[in-house]
């Protein structure tokens, strides 16, 4: 893979979780895992890192649908 | 195609030029830059070709994106999900699909070339911008072309500096007097003589219109010389003097035709046919073609076509002279068929244009939502400002439509003036979006406006007042009407200092020990559906498993069961097995790059035997019950010696007068973040990891970073929910696409204290310099299977973004 998404300034926010899955799925070559001990590059996945965060509402619409299907093979579980 | 004619010769210059960023066609009209892009897609066969023919339409975004993906779509199937987001309802636009749509780009399996014809027609603001941003990120092996009238809103300098750009302009497609002859006596077979051929050169300087008008004028004329001595001026005159010669040349039938359907934005065989109130329309459309009667194809089966734009403006002022009054008779044909077909968008415009006010405010009506829905919101207001403002001020349907016009484009010093017009107005409703009433739309709308300035007790009141009148019919209405909090038992949200107000509660600490203290904890989450909605607090029903594989991710804690004299109303004491400690210092050095730190250190540690996740004893409910404060008072909410580092503010009822009940509340500072596309707010309380810990400004409890269990999101057994964050997202206070670690930790003040005083950090949280992490399940998600798999124990996916590749590779 070219790695190139911060030098092409495709590193932008993110806001929905099936696009973030998707990126993970079809497009290393701009986004990946990280070792959170190294910094490094890793396989994308859970981390190992957890934190008790309850939601509290929201400040526009309520989020009711993902902005996009997932795509083949990315991390979904079975339902 | 022919090389002696300008589109043929640049055409074949375009084949031999190497590949280049952006091909930039400009020139007046009728200079040939839609006949050059035709000759050019048909003679390059190395590369598709996904072909935009501009109208005004086209400038709202999601429309015009979603024509230029279908183009692609055409060229490479599955090219879709960029689509998909674009049109999703409530979708977050441009922002998120133009990322998407560059990616999808990249990964064609073909060269490809886009062409937007008849650029200059898009004023649009954003779209402009979202154009500038393809060109500067278009992936090689893709490349724009644009005709346009004048020069595009693009940074020509920089590209030509960097050999990106080809310009083609008006010289480049002038005829030579070569390329005239060519023209008039080789394919027109005109047969005229040399001094003619200069004469008609040198009168049009070689623009194809007017030669192309001169051919028409010129066949099966007896002396074309002293036809060509005739005329002179400039382009306008030229034309409007050769356009009378062709129409006058033409059949009565066919001239009628032209005039009659000049109205029309496209054309097809059966519209042509209502409109022009004959038969055989498709057959003329096609002969029209083939005699290159200034007729432009749009699509490849022959069906659409539309007049190039300097003759349809001819014909038009042709038919306002010849025929006064007809034009509004053929609008009405033309919305009226538009309407049959599903056409909505140009039914609207026809009926405008005819006059047909009422009809086009009914057909506004019952159109504006779905349209609404898919992401055209800059297509509903162009409709409604080209009715008067009277009529739309007159209906209340219409004020409300401006209303939500106002709020989705962020004008929301409009939605309440908008609002309060359609509550003194008729008809009351229902609303044929199927809201129940006039009253009730205003009131979803009042409190959506008044929760997006962060008045959120000004919310709740038009909130309650809608949910009741929808409460009978569509859930997608009622859930519309409903509070923005999913945390309801909480007692306010402010945005202006970041912090959501909720209920504390009392509690013991190693009861019977030498090292016993009164707590203080807040209620979040609870596992069970009753229990939650009966609190006020989330539904997390995957709590149950979380001490699945460790028994010390929940705390067991009892109730005390108090006489009637020491407590007559109110809640029992909880006496906890754990309980944080506070009193350590909070350490968030930034390290060169701002992250990873260069020193940390949490500002608060469980204890022995602490979770923030209980369950009673004799229960099998999992409760989230942060302790966030020890002792008596007074509160530390500064350097947070005995408060958890997002306490804020505390406030401790006295004993309540007899038949009252007084509320003990901690302010606590909020987190930003998003799911599904929306912007939410969220409480960080505990994390299993010091640096989480530290970075969360929350307490750190090891037995978490055990509970059921590392990467198991919705699998069996698991209690946690995925959650996504950035290490190296981008950076700046102001710039809307920052996000993650470095960006917190630069823009957010990460290495301070929070507290109330603390401004400055409080409003770079306020104003996007928080973690902005993304959020799997959600209560409020449609799916209820998704609504349900939501937890407060979040498993984070860390992503990190490529960078630029080593000089090495």
């Amino acid at each position: 893979v070219d790695p190139k998404a911060v030098a092409a300034g495709l590193n932008k926010r993110q806001i929905d979780e099936n696009v973030v899955l998707n990126l993970a799925a079809t497009r290393p070559d701009l986004l990946t895992g990280v070792d959170p001990a190294t910094g490094q590059p890793a396989p994308y996945g859970a981390d190992g890192v957890d934190i008790n965060c309850a939601v509290i509402g929201f400040t526009a619409q309520a989020p009711t649908a993902n902005l996009a299907p997932n795509a083949p093979l990315s991390q979904f579980p079975p339902r | 195609m022919t090389r002696t004619s300008p589109a043929g010769r640049s055409s074949s210059a375009l084949l031999k030029t190497p590949w280049v960023r952006l091909v930039v066609i400009s020139a007046p009209a009728g200079w040939g830059k839609t006949c050059l892009l035709r000759d050019w897609r048909l003679a390059d066969t190395a590369s598709g070709t996904a072909w935009m023919s501009v109208d005004t339409g086209d400038n709202d975004p999601v429309r015009f994106w979603a024509h230029v993906i279908t183009g692609v779509t055409s060229v490479s199937a599955g090219f879709d999900a960029a689509l998909r987001v674009l049109t999703a309802p409530g979708a977050a636009g441009l922002d998120t699909a133009l990322p998407m749509l560059v990616n999808e780009l990249a990964a064609l399996p073909v060269p490809l070339t886009l062409v937007f014809d008849d650029y200059h027609l898009v004023s649009n603001q954003e779209v402009l911008h979202s154009v500038a941003f393809l060109v500067e990120h278009l992936p090689p092996g893709v490349r724009l072309a644009l005709a346009a009238r004048a020069d595009p809103e693009l940074p020509l300098a920089r590209l030509r500096a960097r050999g990106e750009l080809l310009e083609i302009r008006a010289d480049d497609l002038r005829f030579t007097e070569d390329e005239t002859a060519a023209l008039l006596n080789g394919t027109m077979s005109l047969a005229l003589a040399p001094a003619d051929i200069r004469a008609l050169q040198h009168r049009t300087e070689g623009w194809a219109a007017g030669l192309h008008l001169a051919d028409l004028s010129l066949r099966g004329r007896p002396d074309p010389s002293a036809f060509i001595r005739a005329f002179a001026g400039d382009d306008r005159q030229i034309v409007d003097y050769l356009l009378a010669e062709v129409l006058d040349g033409l059949p009565a039938e066919i001239r009628a035709f032209l005039l009659r359907t000049s109205v029309l934005d496209r054309l097809s065989g059966p519209l042509c046919d209502a409109v022009a109130g004959g038969e055989g329309a498709q057959r003329i459309l096609e002969e029209m073609e083939r005699s290159s009667l200034f007729l432009v194809r749009l699509d490849t089966r022959r069906h659409w076509y539309r007049y190039h734009h300097l003759f349809g403006d001819l014909l038009r002022h042709e038919l306002d002279r010849a025929e006064p009054g007809l034009a509004a008779v053929l609008h009405r044909r033309a919305w009226a068929w538009h309407q049959a077909h599903g056409n909505l968008a140009e039914a609207i415009g026809h009926a405008i244009s005819a006059g047909d006010l009422a009809e086009a405010r009914e057909l506004i009506v019952s159109g504006w939502h779905a349209c609404f829905n898919e992401g055209l919101v800059e297509t509903v207001e162009s409709w409604l400002d080209r009715l008067p403002p009277e009529i739309v001020a007159d209906d209340a349907r219409l004020c409300l439509v401006r209303a939500w016009l106002a709020r989705n484009l962020g004008r929301l010093d409009e939605v309440e003036r908008w609002v309060e017009i359609a509550e003194a107005g008729a008809p009351r409703g229902p609303m044929r979006e199927g809201i129940t009433s006039v009253e009730s739309a205003a009131c979803m709308l009042r409190a959506g406006y008044r929760q997006m300035i962060g008045d959120l007790a000004g919310a709740e009141p038009p909130s309650r007042r809608a949910a009741a009148l929808e409460a009978s019919v569509t859930p997608l209405w009622r859930a519309g009407s409903l509070s923005t909090m999913t945390e309801e038992s909480a007692i306010q949200v402010d945005l202006s200092t970041e912090t959501v107000r909720l209920p504390l509660y009392l509690g013991i600490a190693y009861k019977g020990t030498p090292h016993q203290e009164k707590v203080w904890y807040i209620l979040l989450d609870a596992s069970d559906s009753g229990l939650a909605h009966d609190l006020g607090v989330n539904f997390a029903p995957k709590l149950v498993n979380i001490a699945i594989s460790d028994p010390a991710a929940v705390q067991a804690v009892t109730l005390d069961s108090p006489s009637p004299e020491q407590n007559r109303f109110g809640p029992a004491v909880v006496n906890f097995a754990g309980a944080p400690d506070f009193s350590p210092t909070r350490i968030a050095t930034p390290g060169p790059n701002g992250f990873p730190l260069a020193k940390f250190q949490p500002g608060s540690v469980a204890g022995p035997g602490y979770s923030p996740f209980i369950r009673i004893a004799g229960s099998n409910v999992v409760y989230n019950a942060p302790i966030v404060a020890v002792g008596d008072g007074p509160f530390d909410v500064t350097h947070h010696t005995n408060t958890e580092d997002r306490v804020l503010g505390i406030h401790i009822a006295s004993a309540s007068p007899q038949g009252q009940f007084l509320e003990s509340y901690a302010d606590m500072l909020l987190v930003r973040g998003f799911d599904a596309g929306q912007p939410i707010l969220y409480l960080s309380t505990d994390a299993g990891q010091p640096l989480t810990a530290v970075l969360e400004r929350s307490t750190y409890v090891p037995a978490l970073n055990n509970a059921s269990f590392n990467g198991g999101d919705d699998f069996l057994g698991s209690a946690r929910e995925r959650l996504f964050g950035f290490i190296n997202g981008q950076t700046g206070v102001n710039n809307p696409q920052s996000q993650g670690f470095v960006h917190l930790i630069k823009d957010g003040f990460a290495a301070e204290d929070a507290s109330a005083g603390n401004t400055a950090l409080i409003n770079a949280l306020r104003f996007g310099g928080d973690f902005l992490q993304v959020f799997g399940d959600f209560p409020t998600l449609t799916d209820p299977r998704h609504a349900d798999a939501y937890s407060p124990l979040w498993d984070a996916q860390l992503g990190l973004w490529t960078p630029r590749r080593s000089p090495q590779g």
